[in-house]
């Protein structure tokens, strides 16, 4: 496969050779060669399991191959540990930030390579040297601000100002923009392109359409440990990109709604929580999905957390099935059959160290015991239903921990839904899932809202997703609701505007 | 069958250890292995092994409490008192047992309600339950114990002193509640991730206090056994004995960081270090030493697993290509 890199590019920057690499008996990487040519921005796509970030791990040093070999520059690199490859200008920068909170932004970037005058940290050297790389990328960051201060998006620069160094020669951005908003992501485009022009060769791993096309060069498509290719990204279109993915073509479609709506089962009026959100007021119906639409921290998230009991101090009104509900704990919402499932899967949606029965039977548990007393028996079987529903990979013993990404937002789902609820607040319910797994969720989705009858609200940043399964969408902008859209009237164009109009005008007055 | 092995392989450790154990004390002392010597021991033992299986739930939450041994002081102290100022057994036991469980429970609402950290709190109440023992017991401390107060530390069933029975059904009654209740299933949820039991609506709060008051009730049974065995309290009884405690439920495979270990590994724990006290004892071991040994005991049970870890992947990296399994 190495026969398409063009032939101005003589000596690829990286060349991946034969690379295998297993894990017991799962074969991670069979036999992967590609080429990365310098200068190029090269998108990485494939599904959670593909094997992105196994290969990743391999070009950094982090893990060693079984086989094959990798060549920087046309020579043979084995690099130990990440360390060892950023001394060689080979750099990664991973989805979640991965800083000292409580250090300034300039201590983080100059991690390992404090200046120094005499014994001591020269600290005005450190701020101008974090100045100037934040600078030269781009970012308007004052150096001598806490990391634990910043938005997940500015942290997410400073990563990107550390890693990046004098005779960088490739950076492996792992889904760079998975938490950044469309104008923070610009920056980001902005950025890379300028290393692009320094002649840097930037890896680009990513679940978004829009951004490979806007920026990549060259696709590499990997499936289930495989090189399935490497092309041009002007050769490769979107349905041969996903066909490539998942070995079958998948796109998001709206399926429209035969069954009509019922009564208004989630009914909340005048929500408020001080310095977050204010006069939020919005009905769900019985088998309606309303999208909260908005920028990542205009506190769309606050408003279903407040929802589900994890913001007592809320003030307003909510009703459920057209009883009044006090939302002053998790346990008090589920029990009217409101439920919660958060962005953050891993650390609050499900426990990954223990099984999938446990975590299915966990908010069940009242019911499956009998005077405190857990029918193991009724566990097991609650759990096969639930595996069964949503066909979950996995025997219901194996540790959620072994799971994909999108098998663990099944479990997490499965929890509650074996609880028979009436209203589930889905907080981006496919972050970071790949586009087949996606597709399925959508589908659990519409079955539960059309036949299942529950009201669903969900919180969403992928807008094609927005479009594709909602049936209304509420816009917020900086806490409070800025525009409730039919789905029939939507475009990204206009719920974007709802998200971000009169940004300007409010920070004048 | 491996995957039986592999599940208890904890245990097998433990029993192996214990056994090793055994007999470097019987080649230290042809009286170990008597009966009534191991009797006697086994009932020496008994306080410690109630506290540790009071601690057990607490430290699967993920939490500690490190007041026990004070708390069992103010429950000695308390018995001693009733039985001099004449109250019958049958009525003290249930008021010291809700006062012990209330010091408990006092903790588990500083850590669950409060949301404080576990060591700082239990640290303080550990010297405020040792303050209450001594101004109750003064200076001299309290004997002259009514016999029905001492009756179980001399009673036998069969050659099993009833002291070690009572530990053995508190040790089921645990084990039991861990592994088929709410409360157990609660108690592993949170310990492992108390973000997602809490979105889970698990009612992390009440079951955290649940397990500091179950403790404290556990640390009333052993100040029971305490004033059964001794015949007196005083204000200083157990201190010190915290040390023993945590080592048997950590040694027995109970991360230290939550959400795992059984009851059956700390009954275990519990013997192998009983096991090493009396063979130390018997090899003139002075108590210093002895202090030191489950000290380093307890280093190794919470350094053990990562040890563990790090030598397989040391062994991974030398074996580039794992073959398959089964």
């Amino acid at each position: 496969m190495t026969a398409e890199v063009s032939p101005a590019a003589a000596v690829p920057r990286l060349s991946i050779q034969g690379v295998s690499k297993s894990f017991e008996a799962i074969h991670a990487l069979r036999d992967v060669s590609f080429d990365l040519a310098p200068g190029e921005i090269h998108a990485l796509v494939g599904e959670n399991g593909a094997g992105k970030s196994t290969l990743v791990g391999i070009i950094t040093g982090l893990r060693q191959p079984n086989e094959g070999r990798v060549l920087l520059n046309g020579t043979e690199v084995h690099f130990h540990n990440p360390l060892e490859a950023r001394a060689h200008g080979v750099a990664a920068v991973f989805q979640d930030p991965n800083l000292f909170p409580h250090l300034s932004i300039a201590e983080n970037i100059v991690t390992g390579a404090y200046p120094r005058k005499g014994m001591l940290l020269d600290r005005a050297a450190m701020r101008k040297l974090a100045r100037t790389k934040l600078e030269q990328l781009g970012f308007d960051l004052d150096p001598d601000r806490l990391v634990a201060e910043l938005t997940v998006a500015e942290a997410q620069f400073v990563e990107i100002a550390r890693a990046v160094e004098p005779g960088l020669q490739l950076l492996i951005l792992d889904e760079p923009t998975s938490a950044l908003t469309p104008s923070e992501a610009g920056r980001l485009y902005t950025m890379v392109e300028t290393l692009k022009a320094s002649g840097t060769t930037v890896v680009w791993i990513s679940h978004r359409m829009d951004e490979i096309r806007t920026l990549a060069d060259t696709i590499t498509v990997l499936r289930d440990g495989q090189h399935v290719t490497t092309a041009p990204a002007s050769e490769l279109d979107d349905d041969a990109m996903i066909k490539a993915m998942v070995g079958r073509t998948v796109a998001l479609q709206r399926v429209p709604r035969t069954e009509p709506l019922g009564p208004v089962r989630l009914k909340v009026r005048d929500l408020n929580l001080a310095g977050t959100f204010a006069d939020i007021s919005f009905d769900v119906a019985e088998g309606e999905i309303v999208a909260i639409a908005g920028l990542v921290g205009s506190g769309r998230s606050e408003i279903q957390q407040a929802i589900f009991g994890l913001s007592p101090q809320v003030t307003g009104s909510i009703e459920v099935d057209g009883e009044a509900a006090t939302p002053d704990s998790p346990a008090t919402m589920a029990r009217r059959g409101v439920v919660y499932l958060p962005e953050d899967r891993d650390a609050e949606g499900v426990i990954s160290s223990m099984s999938i029965q446990a975590n299915v039977a966990l908010p069940s548990i009242g019911k499956l015991a009998t005077a405190g007393f857990v029918d193991p028996r009724k566990e097991r079987s609650l759990a096969a239903e639930q595996r069964e529903a949503l066909s979950i990979k996995g025997e219901v013993e194996a540790l959620v921990s072994s799971l994909s990404g999108g098998n663990r937002q099944k479990v997490a789902l499965a929890r509650w839904l074996a609880t028979h609820p009436r209203v589930l607040l889905l907080d981006e319910p496919t972050h970071g899932i790949d586009v087949g797994t996606k597709v399925q969720v959508h589908d659990i989705m519409r079955r539960l809202a059309r036949e299942g009858r529950m009201a669903i609200l969900m919180v969403s940043s992928d807008l094609p997703e927005v479009l594709a399964v909602s049936d209304r969408v509420l816009v917020i902008r900086r806490g409070r609701l800025s525009a409730t859209i039919d789905i029939d009237d939507a475009t990204q164009e206009n719920i974007m505007a709802a998200a971000t109009a009169g940004r300007s005008e409010e920070a004048v007055r | 069958m491996t995957r039986i092995a592999r599940k208890f392989s904890a245990e097998l450790l433990l029993v192996v250890l214990i056994v090793l154990a055994g007999l470097w004390s019987a080649q230290l002392s042809p009286y170990f292995l008597d009966l009534n010597n191991l009797m006697n021991s086994a009932a020496f033992f008994v306080v410690f092994g109630l506290m540790a299986f009071g601690l057990f739930p607490v430290v699967v939450q993920g939490e500690i409490d490190i007041s026990l041994a004070s708390t069992l002081a103010v429950a000695s102290v308390l018995f001693a008192k009733l039985s001099v100022s004449g109250v019958p057994v049958l009525v003290a036991l249930p008021i010291v047992l809700v006062v012990t469980g209330g010091l408990g429970a006092i903790n588990g609402l500083l850590v669950a309600y409060g949301g404080l950290p576990s060591l700082a709190v239990t640290l303080g109440t550990l010297g405020a339950y040792r303050g209450i023992a001594y101004l109750l017991a003064g200076d001299a401390g309290v004997t002259g114990l009514t016999d029905d107060y001492t009756l179980l530390g001399q009673s036998w069933v069969g050659v099993v002193p009833s002291t070690v029975v009572l530990f053995l059904v508190f040790a089921l009654v645990i084990g039991v509640l861990m592994e088929t209740t709410k409360f157990g299933r609660y108690s592993y949820a949170l310990g492992a991730n108390p973000a997602a039991s809490r979105t889970a609506a698990a009612p992390v709060r009440q079951t955290r206090v649940a397990a500091y008051a179950l403790a404290g009730v556990a640390a009333g049974l052993a100040g029971f056994v305490w004033v059964n065995q001794y015949q007196s309290a005083r204000g200083d009884n157990a201190d010190g004995a915290i040390l023993f405690v945590l080592t048997a439920v950590v040694l027995g495979g109970v991360s230290i960081k939550g959400g795992s270990g059984r009851a059956l590994g700390v009954l275990l724990s519990t013997v192998l270090l009983a096991t090493i006290q009396t063979g130390m004892k018997l090899a003139n071991v002075p108590g210093t030493s002895q202090t030191l040994v489950v000290g380093l005991l307890l280093i190794a049970a919470i350094g053990g697993p990562t040890l563990v870890q790090l030598i397989r992947n040391g062994v991974g990296k030398l074996r580039p290509a794992a073959p398959a399994r089964g």
